[in-house]
């Protein structure tokens, strides 16, 4: 059978003069039509490289080796223009900074109506229809009266409906969420989880769910892969690997997970051979290269 | 891996600073436009202190023989290589005698601005309140009045003197510091560990000196550094127009102007004193500019390293 | 909406006001402002009745009083030199400044979005380097060497240009050069810097996810977004365009504000210095009020809140 998308020995790496650092190592992973899978795993595991790397978002000094076929199409070594025919329509993103996510300076419906018109070529009148019809199905209230509202008038959670909005609004087949909720209050984290759900039931996409959250992972996925530092380190039905967890650092995740325990004294930590040390790539003082430009 | 190679591998601490020092220093020396902004920088502060002792008779004999002696000659030696002036005074060497002029009003205004800029920045940033506010408003109006006509006045009032050139580029350079430190001040106030020295009984007076000035301090520095090419500027563009210096003190502005009614029969003059106010300029700009990306390396410009791996994070 | 606009206002009355008292204070620095008001070689009895009929032998509060409310009527007494009061001789050359300003402030945007963005677009290569370099540049060259060297270069070399006036469009170009000069490098350097950081945010990383057009992205989303810090920061060059006109005044013999004020130094015209400042002033904060006016349309959070 023929997957949504087929990644083959996947490798993605950060190369600047002094330092090449890998983020994602020889990953392989499928999605079928209509499928939902989770990618679990601890900040700075590669998860979030790994999905990029499928709408060929990884910027320079990222670089991309190995094949990620979407819909039997090359995906990796395509240029910026030639990548415009995947992203959006085919593969659309949902990302962590919801807040971050709308251009401050245009209204919601122009920015919802601005992607219909020119990624399905919508006359501006039946952009604006849809755009309202979209809005209602994520859940805003009054569409029609908040149209013209500007991103700052929402919360967060609304606005991060509404980049849900903008990315099953060109009815892609495959919807990668990168953490759509973890910035969001717990109260609206529900809400939205169960939005992306059903709008996967009713359009039939396939669903990639980056998440470190295993009760997430759990609710959203049939299928379910766990990285560790680059790696997929094990790979199964979701259920199957909450019963039966075969990697030491899946267990040692499931130990540490508060919905397993009745109080936090049955909370294990992570052990520490599993807990990267490596600096987080925001701290600037550490783990800055040595200087690489010059002029004359 | 240059700098880790041969990191030692002892404490945090340690390990960090020795880090960024050494790094520090082959920003530096990766560079060779700081190195040599750096360079020119420092012949023409030797040059400040040493030439009034040495030329200073030399540099303004006059030899009406010699008026306008074309350049890049030496039959009358070294010190007309870049020509006669329009009394025969060498170019050069009253190019020496400028620096120390330039040079002055350049380290005293910039002193004394920043210092001034700096201490109420801090404190108006640190209370707040009317103070705070007042201060803003003041700098504000500085700010609407541009800073030429200002001094302009200022020295049609007083005499023109290297002291009042300083005086006025002194207290008309303030905001800008004033506005910076201020700035940075308020935004410190709210970090966590200002609130913890707080809530352990440490003074107004301590927090400010020991816990949020020397994180101001940086910033301060570098715009000094960058300043010094502003009031250079400045203090040229005033004695250009006639009313910052008189004779027999002279700097480059004062070149300048000597030359500019001669434009068409010794465009020389009037060229070579604004060389020296570019190279001068510029590499205080450049060195400021390195400092900047000393301190945040990502924001800069001309020295910035590449982007940074990023690690499994959207930018 | 309605608020901001109404603060600016405020501020800039406060503002206006904060330079006729400066401008007061500024005449008494030396302690004698009597002096000012005459060129040099008045007589005694002069000197004196001048005094008494200004009430410059009346107390500093009661003299504060009379300033003020002579130049909320306009009144900044008669120009020394020229037979006319002296905020007419510095309005008159207003026109001139404003047009050169204007003119400036136009090309030096332009200029500076278009570099500005090529620099961005091209982080850290070679062309945003010499950008770079070119815009530190340009920040180190003093006006007045400038226009020398181009009429050197312009007008007597290659004879493109006229050396001096304000005849024809030609005689434009190296003033609004001069005057432009310092500006492009600055706003280079803000549009930089606001472009690569919009470039760098979600919207934008959003908006490729979407598969819009590079184009589209930087003309309409980034640009757009980038434009607030350019236009903030056009506000603040305003004041300094006026140093470059009057360097433009000297070396052109270009006509404007700048020609009134050295006119007014060399001749020891202290009133109509006085009214330069104040005019200056008065223009500053209403261009700084137009600016504000442009923020408000393009940001729609300022506009809604």
């Amino acid at each position: 059978m023929s997957y949504l998308l087929e990644i083959s020995d996947l490798n993605v790496t950060f190369e600047t003069r002094f330092r090449t650092v890998p983020a994602v190592r020889n990953v392989s992973l499928a999605v079928g039509q209509g499928e939902s899978v989770a990618l679990v795993g601890a900040s700075g595991s590669g998860k979030t490289v790994l999905g990029r790397s499928v709408l060929g978002l990884v910027d320079e000094p990222g670089v991309v080796r190995g094949s990620i076929l979407f819909d039997g199409r090359q995906v990796v070594g395509r240029t910026e223009e030639e990548l415009r025919e995947i992203r959006g329509v085919g593969v659309a993103m949902v990302f962590q900074d919801a807040l971050d996510g709308l251009n401050p300076v245009y209204s919601v419906g122009s920015q919802l109506s601005e992607v219909l018109t020119v990624r399905l070529g919508h006359s501006r009148a039946e952009a604006k229809e849809r755009a309202i019809e979209l809005m209602r199905q994520v859940g805003i209230r009054e569409p029609e009266s908040r149209f013209n509202n500007f991103p700052h008038q929402f919360s967060g959670g609304m606005r991060q409906r509404i980049c849900i909005a903008l990315a099953v609004g060109m009815r892609p087949k495959l919807l990668i969420a990168d953490e759509p909720t973890t910035a969001l209050d717990v109260t609206v984290q529900a809400g939205i989880l169960r939005l992306i759900k059903t709008l996967q039931r009713e359009t039939g996409m396939g669903l990639i769910f980056i998440t470190h959250d295993l009760a997430v992972a759990r609710e959203v996925s049939e299928r379910m892969a766990v990285m560790y530092n680059g790696q997929i380190v094990e790979e199964g039905a979701t259920e199957e690997i909450f019963s039966r967890p075969q990697h030491p650092y899946t267990r040692a995740l499931l130990l540490a997970h508060p919905a397993r325990a009745k109080s936090w004294r049955d909370l294990e930590p992570i052990p520490d051979e599993f807990v990267t040390d490596e600096p987080s790539s925001d701290n600037q003082t550490v783990s800055a290269p040595a200087p690489t430009a010059s002029i004359g | 891996m240059k700098g880790e190679d041969v990191m030692p591998q002892s404490s945090g601490q340690q390990r960090l600073s020795w880090f960024q020092r050494s790094e520090r220093w082959q920003m530096f020396t990766a560079s060779p436009m700081v190195v040599a902004s750096a360079v020119w920088l420092a012949f023409i502060v030797l040059v400040a202190v040493l030439a009034p002792a040495l030329v200073a008779e030399r540099a303004n004999f006059q030899n009406l023989s010699l008026r306008f002696f074309p350049p890049f000659q030496i039959e009358q030696g070294i010190e007309f290589i870049l020509g006669g002036d329009s009394l025969g005074r060498p170019i050069l060497l009253q190019l020496a005698m400028g620096a120390q002029t330039s040079m002055i009003i350049a380290f005293f205004a910039v002193g004394i601005s920043s210092l001034i800029g700096y201490a109420i920045g801090l404190v108006a940033g640190y209370f707040g309140g009317w103070v705070d506010n007042s201060l803003l408003r003041i700098a504000d109006i500085l700010h609407t009045v541009p800073s030429m006509l200002l001094a302009l006045v200022v020295l049609f009032i007083l005499e023109p003197s290297i002291f009042n050139v300083i005086i006025v580029l002194g207290i008309t350079r303030i905001p800008v510091y004033l506005r910076t430190a201020r700035a940075q001040t308020v935004e410190i106030r709210e970090r966590t560990f200002v609130e913890v020295a707080r809530s352990m009984g440490a003074s107004h007076w301590r927090i400010m000196t020991r816990e949020i000035a020397p994180l101001v301090f940086p910033t301060i520095r570098t715009l000094a550094v960058l300043e010094v090419a502003m009031v250079i500027l400045a203090a040229a563009s005033l004695t250009f127009l006639g009313i910052g210096l008189q004779r027999p003190d002279v700097d480059w502005g004062m070149m300048v102007a000597d030359g500019k009614t001669y434009l068409k029969t010794a465009w020389f003059v009037a060229v070579f004193p604004g060389v020296v106010i570019v190279l001068t300029a510029l590499s205080a700009s450049i060195l400021s500019n390195w400092l900047r990306a000393v301190e945040d390396p990502t924001q800069n410009i001309l020295f910035a390293r590449k982007p940074k791996p990023s690690r499994g994070k959207a930018p | 909406m309605l608020a901001f606009i109404r603060g600016r206002l405020l501020s800039g009355l406060l503002t206006i006001f904060g330079v006729v008292v400066l401008v007061f204070f500024l005449a008494r620095l030396t302690g004698s402002p009597i002096d000012l008001f005459f060129p040099e070689g008045a007589t005694q009895a002069q000197l004196e009745s001048f005094s008494r009929a200004h009430g410059l032998d009346r107390p500093l509060l009661e003299q504060f009083w009379v300033f003020l409310s002579n130049a909320a009527r306009g009144d900044f007494g008669m120009s020394i030199w020229q037979q006319r009061p002296a905020l007419q001789a510095a309005l008159s050359e207003m026109p001139a400044t404003l047009m050169l300003t204007f003119l400036a402030m136009t090309v030096s945007v332009i200029i500076a979005v278009v570099l500005g963005t090529i620099a961005a677009a091209f982080r850290f290569r070679l062309v945003d380097r010499i950008i770079t370099i070119l815009t530190l540049a340009t920040g180190s060259i003093p006006h007045f060497w400038f226009a020398l060297v181009s009429i050197l270069v312009f007008a007597i070399i290659l004879r493109l240009v006229p050396t001096s006036g304000a005849g024809n469009w030609q005689s434009w170009i190296l003033p609004v050069a001069t005057v432009s000069l310092g500006p492009i490098g600055i706003l280079t350097q803000v549009t930089r810097g606001a472009m690569i950081e919009v470039l760098s945010s979600g919207f934008v990383r959003n908006a490729r996810a979407r598969g819009f057009g590079s184009t589209r992205i930087l003309y309409r989303h980034a640009l757009r977004n980038a434009a607030l810090p350019i236009i903030a920061v056009a506000g603040d060059i305003a004041a300094g365009m006026v140093n470059g006109a009057i360097i433009v005044s000297v070396v052109f013999a270009f006509p404007g504000i700048g020609k009134a004020i050295i006119g007014a130094v060399l001749a020891r015209d202290f009133p109509v210095l006085q009214a330069c400042i104040v005019v200056v002033g008065i223009a500053v904060v209403l261009l700084n009020l137009i600016i504000d006016l442009i923020y408000v349309v393009v940001d729609p959070r300022v506009r809604l809140s």
